[in-house]
């Protein structure tokens, strides 16, 4: 018998009236719950839902229900620490909207563009969105579906996805939010080492003199990486924290050396500190003979507008990532522009302050640490930026090794183990692989069963080219999951919204909840999220952790790789694949994509039979075999020998995650080290081995303006970004109460003056307008960020204060990233 | 159309009204298509009245019932403990730091305050008054707890 | 008297000890919980009504929703 709420409150009622008039209470009401069985909650290990740290938590259930988590005291991230957001996590999959079921727009009992949204079956849900995927692929062909994920995706979510839209319906129009994220620090990878992820481990924050914040605020953003940083801090006095960023937040508080810099400015800041490391006569010499090489890349190479824009037209080298050797001295001689006179003109910062900084970097005997985020990399010349943070690393050689790491944090808590290490990408395969490279498609060919020449060579459309397609038309067959890419996307106005209310497109958005992107899209999955499911993440250091499923989906949800692989079987090879593809292997024919990508005797090789005894698998008993583990091992196939290697699935399970590569068992601290990465040549010492010449490469790149600076009518610089309390869009941290109260509504920060001078008070209700579009919000002028004259700051994480409004899609042209930082607005009283 | 028909309509629409959802189904947006523009509510004052409010389960970190205006929590100054300090205590009444605050990253005690500890902001937040929250269903324990004693003692 | 009460909408007595009664009152609005509080406190068998426990349930017009 199920006890009612109306039945608890009276119980409630009645031990406190009984106590009060100190008579007995009957049994049935005892407030204090003894017998210890009935207190014995079921704890297990997850990694937390958000940020890329990868904190590992514990979570408790009961009675099918998470009632509590806590910070997992045995893993060596966090250490029983977790962020306020992490301690609400057992609130996210409550809210009360939560999608049930899957929704059609329909009018009058039919699929309508304009029709109202609609309750329908799954099966009737993926009956409409086979026949438009079919219908955009017969009239357009592969280029014309898309498919928009996640670094919050799972790693299998995330493989599966590369299969079905790779090798299914052959289109490269994959892209993760990742993009929006990570990709220049992957352009920095490659570019600089021939190979992604950082090399150093969080174990550096432990055992270094210095750490240096370049654009990140990590007090924010990566709570408990600076809880590690503060702890060396206070416990080490000759430790420095140096912190930089176009306006002052959090970090400043524990910083001893403070820098605000003119936006875009840290390139110049960046070739400063290589000139004076040069001048001082502190280049690591040996280092640099050995182990690196000197490249000029191409300089001019656009904003990453459309085509038609006016700073396109006029980019000598438009997207050139091209570059030529160089010696050391023509290297020395190109910095040596950069002195101190002019680097603390353009960017504002005293010649003091930029010498104390140099010299953390200089100085021989003090080991530094570079964190950085999204203010390097969500920058138009991001990609530059990451290279010219390795440059000063590899001048001094101060890298791979305890306490010399330039760290590249990750934002999301699977932007590396999905989409980077998976490849979910619009040019990339598995293991850092490319679609562009022969070789590397018959690699995974070969691993995917499949015909030569199935995987298409030429790169998709990346992330900000699928609103501008979107818009214009040509992709027509789109599907979103995980992220809410409508609210997160820059100019939103001009492109993103046209883009899914473009009457020849069919949107499909899969989220627990209802978000505008979902309000922008004309199907509707309800997904499962987080522990309703079992899953694989991999965190900013490399760690990949793995989680049982706890309790069960609600309603009808399902989870985005039960979704992926279950729409698969609508499709077969003979309406997907060109009969040149089918001649090569007409045991494929006929055949539904379920069968060739998914149960084709490989990839599907785990029995139901090894799933965990203790946990459900609703995936797995769904199709009948153990669903993670198969996808999990047939990917690693990809990265083992190749330097990316992964132990066998279920010792993830067993483990609070190892770092990659796992040889033998034995996880990587620090990659290119003799010693610590068994992938380096014996007696080299330090191996970038990424490069065929086992070299890193120091590029020599200018200072180059932003794409729109601030002018006479737009006379402020916009930045957006985070704030501590919300991740990313707020779709599951608003819907905690506690989070939702702490910080209800994105606040437009500004310096006081800026107010004053514009008539304005704190708490008024103001517009913020660029050339694209308008948010209205109120003032705050004392609060957590306090931006120099000339610059507001706004987070974007409310639904009802879309910024991205007002932002500018303009990318580094090489990651194609776009710059959340910089764009020029007016305030005016609303 | 004669009477008795409209009635009829009448009368079938708010049924039909039912089964559809509208248009605008983003919560988080009140109804207020993504094209326009809403009016943007008041900053909500900070919640100080001092009550400790319950905690949804025994780990969670408590709120922090006050305002914390211009409180300095940097290098030099840690406004927080001046009052819930262990040795402050007695004087300001505050509730102590919990004693989890005591232990290093190992999990040794520690004679003062652990500095992975020292911002306390990153875990413990103030509420405000805004009327904009979103329901949630969690289950506190206790009542999942309540409700399977109920059940036990009802058989 | 525990007919007396029992015999009034919305009330249940519950335990009934040394002339105490814990008696619980449910109703739609504060208003009807206020009319039957009266209502008790007028039985001629009671002295005094102390209440001691208070709770607004999800459907009820004075819940303020996201407040438990």
């Amino acid at each position: 018998m199920t006890v009612t709420r109306r039945e608890f409150m009276k119980a409630n009622a009645i031990a406190a009236a009984a106590s009060v008039a100190g008579v007995a209470v009957p049994a049935a009401a005892s407030n204090v719950i003894t017998g210890s069985d009935l207190t014995r909650l079921s704890w297990n290990k997850a990694p937390c839902r958000f940020c890329g740290t990868g904190c590992s938590v514990n979570v408790a259930t009961l009675d099918g229900k998470v009632v509590a988590t806590h910070g997992d005291i045995q893993s060596p991230v966090n250490k029983g620490l977790n962020c306020v957001k992490g301690y609400f996590l057992s609130k996210i999959m409550y809210g009360r909207d939560r999608l049930k079921t899957p929704l059609l727009r329909k009018r009058d009992g039919q699929y309508h563009k304009d029709g109202d949204f609609t309750p329908v079956s799954w099966d009737e849900a993926f009956d409409v969105m086979a026949e438009k995927f079919k219908a955009a692929l017969k009239s357009k062909g592969p280029t014309s579906v898309g498919m928009f994920g996640s670094g919050q995706w799972t790693v299998l979510e995330g493989y599966a996805a590369v299969k079905l839209m790779k090798a299914g319906f052959r289109s490269n129009n994959l892209e993760p939010n990742a993009r929006h994220c990570m990709a220049s620090a992957v352009g920095g990878f490659m570019r600089t080492f021939g190979i992604d992820e950082p090399m150093g481990c969080y174990d550096d924050i432990e055992a270094t003199d210095a750490f240096v914040l370049w654009g990140s605020n990590m007090a924010e953003m990566h709570p408990i990486l600076w809880t590690r940083v503060t702890d060396r801090r206070l416990s080490a006095s000759h430790v420095k924290v140096a912190v930089l960023s176009t306006f002052r937040h959090r970090c400043y508080d524990l910083a001893d050396m403070d820098m605000i810099f003119t936006p875009q400015t840290d390139l110049a800041i960046l070739n400063f500190i290589a000139n004076y490391i040069i001048k001082t006569g502190r280049v690591n010499h040996d280092f640099v003979n050995k182990h690196t090489n000197f490249r000029r890349g191409d300089a001019d190479i656009g904003y990453g507008l459309r085509d038609e824009h006016p700073l396109q037209q006029a980019a000598a080298n438009p997207n050139s990532g091209g570059s030529k050797p160089m010696s050391f001295d023509e290297f020395a001689e190109f910095v040596s522009d950069y002195d101190e006179d002019y680097v603390s003109n353009l960017s504002g910062v005293s010649v003091d302050k930029l010498r104390s900084l140099a010299e953390l970097y200089a100085d021989p005997d003090r080991k530094v640490v570079s964190f950085w985020t999204m203010g390097v990399n969500q920058h138009t010349r991001g990609v530059w930026c990451n290279n010219l943070i390795y440059n000063i690393h590899l001048l001094t050689g101060k890298i791979a090794t305890p306490g010399n790491s330039p760290f590249s944090l990750t934002g999301q808590p699977s932007a590396c183990g999905t989409a980077r290490e998976v490849g979910t990408f619009s040019h990339r395969l598995p293991a850092d692989m490319v679609v562009a490279n022969e070789k590397h498609r018959k690699i995974a060919e070969k691993i995917w069963r499949l015909p030569d020449g199935t995987i298409v060579g030429k790169p998709g459309y990346h992330a900000v080219l699928h609103n501008r397609k979107l818009k214009d038309g040509e992709i027509n067959a789109y599907w979103v999951q995980c992220n809410n890419n409508m609210q997160a996307a820059a100019n939103i106005n001009e492109e993103a919204y046209p883009g899914y209310r473009n009457p020849d497109n069919f949107i499909v958005v899969s989220d627990p909840y209802p978000t505008v992107t979902a309000e922008a899209a004309d199907l509707v999955l309800p997904t499962a999220m987080w522990v309703e499911k079992e899953g694989v993440y991999g965190n900013a250091e490399r760690r990949t952790q793995a989680w049982y499923q706890m309790i069960e989906p609600p309603g009808e949800s399902r989870s985005d790789v039960w979704q992926v692989i279950e729409f698969s079987k609508r499709f077969t090879t003979d309406e997907v694949w060109p009969e040149e593809l089918l001649a090569k292997s007409p045991e494929h024919r006929g055949k539904t994509l379920y069968e060739v990508l998914f149960t084709n005797g490989h990839a599907n090789r785990y029995p139901l039979s090894e799933t965990s005894s203790d946990h459900g698998n609703n995936e797995s008993e769904y199709f009948g075999y153990y669903v993670q583990k198969s996808l999990f091992e047939e990917y690693a196939e990809f990265g083992r020998g190749k330097a990316h290697d992964l132990a066998p699935y279920d010792v993830y399970h067993q483990t609070r995650g190892l770092r990659w590569p796992v040889v033998d068992g034995k996880e990587t601290l620090w990659r290119f080290k003799e010693g610590s990465d068994p992938y380096v040549k014996p007696g080299s010492d330090w191996d970038f081995y990424g490069k065929p010449d086992g070299k890193a490469i120091i590029f020599a790149l200018p200072y180059e303006p932003a794409a729109e600076s601030p002018d006479e009518e737009y006379d402020l610089w916009l930045c957006t970004g985070r704030v501590l309390e919300h991740w990313h869009s707020g779709s599951m941290t608003r819907r905690v109460p506690e989070l939702q109260r702490a910080v209800p509504n994105a606040l437009v920060y500004m310096h006081p003056d800026d107010a004053r001078n514009r008539g304005l008070r704190r708490g008024d209700d103001v517009r913020i307008v660029s050339r694209r579009g308008e948010m209205r919000t109120r003032v705050e002028t004392r609060g957590r960020n306090r931006p120099p004259e000339g610059l507001v700051f706004v987070p974007w994480f409310d639904a009802s204060r879309l910024i991205n409004k007002v932002t500018l899609d303009a990318t580094d042209p090489l990651s194609k990233q776009t710059d959340y930082k910089k764009c020029a607005v007016k305030i005016e009283k609303a | 159309m004669n009477w008795i028909t409209r009635l009829t309509a009448l009368l079938l629409l708010p049924a039909l009204f039912a089964a559809t959802f509208a248009d605008e189904i983003a919560t988080m947006r009140d109804g207020v298509k993504i094209v326009d523009t809403p009016k943007p509510a008041p900053i909500p004052r900070v919640v100080n009245e001092d009550i400790k409010t319950q905690r949804s389960y025994p780990m969670q970190p408590p709120l922090i019932p006050h305002d914390t205006r211009d409180y300095e929590l940097n290098l030099q100054v840690n406004r927080c403990m001046s009052c819930h300090a262990r040795r402050r205590t007695e004087e300001s009444q505050a509730p102590m730091i919990s004693v989890t605050h005591y232990m290093d990253r190992d999990g040794n005690f520690l004679a003062d305050v652990s500095p992975r500890r020292y911002f306390c902001d990153q875990c413990h937040v103030t509420q405000t008054v805004t009327r904009e929250v979103y329901e949630n269903e969690f289950v506190d324990m206790d009542e999942l707890l309540q409700r399977r004693t109920a059940e036990e003692t009802d058989d | 008297m525990t007919h007396a009460i029992q015999s009034l909408p919305g009330l249940e007595v519950h335990v009934e000890e040394k002339g105490k009664l814990v008696v619980t009152a449910e109703a739609a609005n504060v208003r009807e919980l206020a009319d039957i509080t009266a209502q008790l406190e007028g039985l001629s068998s009671v002295i005094a009504v102390a209440p001691v426990y208070h709770e607004f349930a999800e459907d009820s017009p004075d819940h303020v929703p996201g407040e438990t």
